[in-house]
């Protein structure tokens, strides 16, 4: 399998392959941040997708090729807080997901309650807990992806999941 | 699909994670479309040309997804409407068939609705099954994936129960004591008098030879959007086999009912309200707990916006659907298609998207209670003292809204 650093190399080349294969590596965690954020599955691929398009068109301006996934992490967020901010000045009612015409489907159901919570954890703990559980990493992929110790990339994951599991039992009190 | 191999987590919560994680992985395919953008870019990009042409991807999912949202509604039209077709049919026994649907106690039937285009290289659908018993109790059973089955048991008369057995939660589902399509209708059977556009001829169908019609949808009702239903009836036992329901407004869509078996014995514990032990109740949505004010601000806006793109005129339907009237306003507006980049930051695109939840709030209303009224055949914005849209609430206040969006919230 090939590295980050090395399919962003490829890509920097043009080459499409890496860059299909950066997007299929990155694309879960960058639309459960965006979906988080925006409470909504489709703007938040767009967003993502907007994001991927920026970061490629931008991919010189990257220092160090191993840390595209944090890279583009920042950026989807900073792109969705942005479109949420644009919609909240556009609207302030909230749409009557499931009961009206928009039924989503239960794993989406199951996201939307999670993610909202999982977009509150601190930065870094929200990275690794993303990467691991969500995109599907290994914590020595997460700790070479971040430039992390592994040590570090398990003591975060251990404190994201505990401060996850008290923000959801708080919610539910 | 993800690369990467991990191992399995341990605990609930990281395992209901990359559960969710890996459904999501299914769901998503973002490198052809990042692809095209990338190509699309006429400078900067970092990409040579495409060696291959570009695909038009041909509808929008976030439209499709609708689509496929509302079968639970689309799965009552589709085979009560066959009640009504049977009777316009000319060929068959009508008078048996319709004496045998209308003595019908229940069927059940396979359903599955699918788009008739590709999605980033896939057919999204779904499968599920679909239960109904006089007089007008429903349970409907849709996969979810991961072996879930979410089911849904409505009424008309009475509250019924949403499951999701993937988050271990119900939520009360509302009586369906409200306005619907009028082909839901049994009742109004002898009220239509129109004929199946085109006689299918003949099949057989699991050994036993059918005849086959096929009508528009706007026949059947000018408000559920465009589209044909086609029916297949059993020679021998005079009733519908296999429906076939085509929606082909802005994303094409077929829903299939096959398998259907009539007047079996069904299971009370079918239409159990009782939620399975250890579920949570889900908390209400937010928009549940909204103010009336709030709710009419919500619809008025949708209307407004409607009336600016169709020449003064509100949707020109006596009941409104949130995706009809979402892809009526998409056609008005220009958009066909996908409708992604630029296209889709465009103030208008949002308005309409914002203004599905109008839509959205007008059906359930409609659905859900029986004094709802629309008016919008009839009113427009110059009718000031003319009532285009109404409903009583359980505590007796009447809300309204008048042809000139003025709102009122009258108490007894």
């Amino acid at each position: 399998m090939q590295s980050t650093e090395q399919l962003v190399e490829l890509a920097k080349g043009g080459k499409r392959e890496a860059i299909a294969t950066l997007v299929n590596r990155y694309e879960r965690a960058a639309v459960a941040t965006a979906w988080g954020i925006l409470g909504d599955f489709h703007l938040a691929q767009d967003v993502t997708q907007d994001s991927f398009v920026n970061a490629f068109r931008q991919l010189s301006q990257l220092r160090s090729s191993k840390t595209f996934g944090t890279w583009l992490m920042t950026s989807v967020r900073r792109n969705a807080v942005r479109m949420k901010g644009r919609q909240q000045r556009e609207t302030t009612v909230e749409f009557p997901l499931a009961e009206t015409v928009m039924q989503p489907e239960g794993w989406m159901v199951a996201f939307q309650e999670i993610l909202p919570t999982l977009v509150e954890l601190p930065l870094q703990e929200y990275e690794v807990i993303s990467l691991r559980y969500i995109n599907g990493f290994s914590v020595g992929q997460i700790a070479e992806e971040t430039g992390r110790p592994i040590g570090t990339v398990t003591k975060q994951l251990s404190r994201a999941i505990a401060r996850l599991r008290d923000m959801v039992v708080e919610l539910e009190k | 699909m993800n690369e990467h191999q991990s191992t399995e987590p341990d605990g609930d919560m990281e395992q209901e994670l990359m559960s969710l994680g890996k459904t999501l992985g299914e769901k998503l395919s973002l490198s052809q479309r990042v692809l095209d953008e990338l190509d699309a870019a006429d400078d900067n990009s970092i990409l040579p040309p495409p060696a291959v042409p570009r695909l038009r991807r041909p509808i929008g999912d976030l439209t499709m997804f609708q689509k496929l949202s509302v079968a639970t509604l689309a799965a009552s039209i589709a085979l009560v409407a066959t009640l009504w077709l049977v009777l316009s049919a000319d060929s068959v026994s009508l008078a048996e068939v319709v004496e045998n649907i209308r003595q019908a106690t229940s069927y059940q039937a396979d359903v599955r609705m699918e788009t008739r285009m590709e999605v980033d290289g896939n057919k999204p659908s779904i499968v599920g099954k679909y239960y109904w018993r006089a007089p007008q109790d429903v349970r409907m059973e849709t996969a979810m994936g991961d072996g879930f089955t979410r089911v849904e048991i409505i009424f008309r008369d009475k509250a019924g129960i949403e499951i999701d057995p993937r988050a271990k939660t119900y939520r009360v589902a509302a009586a369906r004591a409200g306005a619907s399509s009028p082909i839901m209708k049994l009742q109004n059977l002898s009220d239509f008098s129109q004929r199946a556009q085109k006689q299918l001829g003949e099949k057989s169908i699991d050994g036993s030879m059918c005849d086959g019609f096929e009508i528009k949808t706007s026949d059947i009702d000018p408000s559920a959007g465009n589209g044909t239903l086609e029916v297949w009836v059993d020679r021998t036992t005079q009733l519908p086999v296999l429906v076939e329901m085509q929606i082909s407004d802005q994303v094409p869509t077929v829903m299939v009912f096959e398998n259907i078996v009539w007047n079996s014995e069904l299971n009370e514990s079918l239409f159990s309200t009782v939620p399975p032990k250890d579920y949570k109740l889900k908390k209400p949505s937010n928009w549940s707990q909204r103010t009336n004010a709030e709710k009419l601000a919500t619809m008025t806006s949708a209307l407004k916006k409607f009336a600016a793109l169709n020449g003064g005129k509100y949707p020109q339907v006596k009941v409104i659907y949130g995706d009809v009237t979402q892809a009526k306003m998409l056609e008005l507006g220009g958009y066909e298609g996908v409708i992604r980049g630029e296209r889709a930051r465009e103030n208008q695109f949002a308005d309409i998207m914002q203004s599905t939840r109008g839509w959205g709030a007008m059906n359930q209303i409609m659905r859900e209670n029986a004094t709802a009224e629309y008016h919008g055949l009839e009113v427009g914005p110059e009718d000031a003292d003319k009532v285009l849209f109404s409903w009583k609430e359980k505590d007796g206040a009447t809300l309204v809204i008048y042809g000139d969006l003025r709102t009122a919230e009258l108490i007894k």
